[in-house]
């Protein structure tokens, strides 16, 4: 019987024993524990839920491929978690490319109303909520302009709030280079506020 | 002077990933704490939106994680491990470099050294000064005269003469 992804101190070290011997079944509780959460990550990262449930497929794929790779030491979230970035990496690089040629670089917001100068006033409550929702919809632009490897470690430092160690065992990097992608990645989202607030 | 945008999202999210300190601005001035604040909500927000897949039920759940086990299943058998794979890979390197190595000194494809008979008269010569060089760095290198192979005054060489 698969244990439930509930069900307390299942070793899944065990369970991983049994998928390498050929019993496919004990990955199901892998995949019930930890798919929602590959998903949603893999979302944050793509921002599209059809590409997200695509990711996490694939990743769950890859990894019961290659399964023999993985290494006792570590934990399958881990594992998988990494998998899954490396995917949506590639697909942001690719995303990226047809973006350029096809449309050119991005263009700036056109909106001129500024945040900073309605935040300033005493407003009423449906502008302050007009004011966070440009503010948003800014800072996603920005973000999305990040390379994908900014965009990964950005999003897993300040979305999936994960400290700087445990995003260089995800990412493959050693830790100053995460804190150097980070430092890039909020100058370059900076910037592109500035150029908001020009346009 | 008001805090600027950038300003505003660097306090909402910080360049090193650790908070910084407020600058003292924000402690006077209720129009830049507020607009901090809505820089921080919006962050918070971005972070919390999770479009369609937020909206899922555990049945919708449940269905996506069936269509990978039911993909996970055709995959059928995992792949055999890095080092097997690699040791496959070496083992048919050296397979193909024992099989190439006898088909090339049986000289099949490999075209043979050229015969001194083989050779015009002026790359003889040539073939001959390089000797006499090498030969001239090796006396040296042992501490042999330089006379050994310098012409006496009015005596000819035999490769002169063919130059």
């Amino acid at each position: 019987m698969i244990p439930r992804q509930t069900d307390p101190g299942v070793d899944e070290a065990l369970l991983i024993r049994e998928v390498r011997a050929g019993k496919v079944e004990s990955f199901e509780y892998f995949v019930r524990k930890y798919q929602r959460r590959i998903t949603r990550l893999a979302y944050r990262l793509l921002r599209d839920a059809g590409e997200a449930d695509c990711a996490a497929q694939e990743s769950f794929l890859r990894a019961y491929q290659n399964l023999n790779d993985f290494r006792e030491g570590s934990t399958f979230e881990t594992w998988v978690t990494r998998i899954c970035i490396n995917w949506c990496k590639d697909r942001l690089k690719r995303r990226r490319l047809v973006f350029y040629f096809h449309q050119g670089p991005a263009e700036n917001d056109d909106d001129e109303s500024g945040p900073r100068d309605a935040a300033a006033g005493d407003e009423p409550s449906p502008e302050r909520r007009a004011i966070s929702r440009e503010i948003r919809e800014r800072l996603r632009q920005a973000i999305e302009s990040l390379s994908p490897r900014q965009k990964s470690v950005f999003v897993l430092k300040h979305f999936e709030e994960l400290s700087i160690p445990e995003i260089a065992e995800l990412t493959g990097l050693d830790s100053g280079t995460v804190k150097s992608h980070l430092f890039r990645a909020a100058h370059k989202i900076r910037e592109r506020l500035g150029e908001f607030r020009k346009a | 002077m008001h805090l600027t945008d950038a300003q505003l999202f660097g306090l909402a999210i910080p360049a090193a990933g650790v908070p910084e300190a407020l600058p003292p601005h924000l402690s006077e001035c209720i129009a830049c704490s507020r607009a901090l604040q809505t820089w921080k909500g919006a962050v918070g927000e971005i972070a919390g939106e999770m479009g369609p897949i937020g909206a899922r039920t555990p049945e919708a759940w449940a269905d996506a994680e069936d269509l990978t086990m039911r993909s996970i299943r055709r995959a059928g058998s995992i792949r055999r491990g890095t080092p097997l794979r690699w040791g496959v890979g070496i083992a048919a390197s050296l397979l193909l470099l024992a099989l190439a190595v006898p088909m090339r000194r049986s000289g099949s494809g490999a075209p043979a050294a050229a015969t001194p008979s083989d050779l015009s008269p002026q790359d003889q010569a040539d073939d001959a000064l390089l000797r006499d060089v090498a030969r001239l760095a090796r006396a040296e290198e042992t501490g042999g005269s330089w006379d050994a192979l310098v012409p006496q005054p009015g005596t000819q060489t035999r490769d002169e003469e063919r130059l």
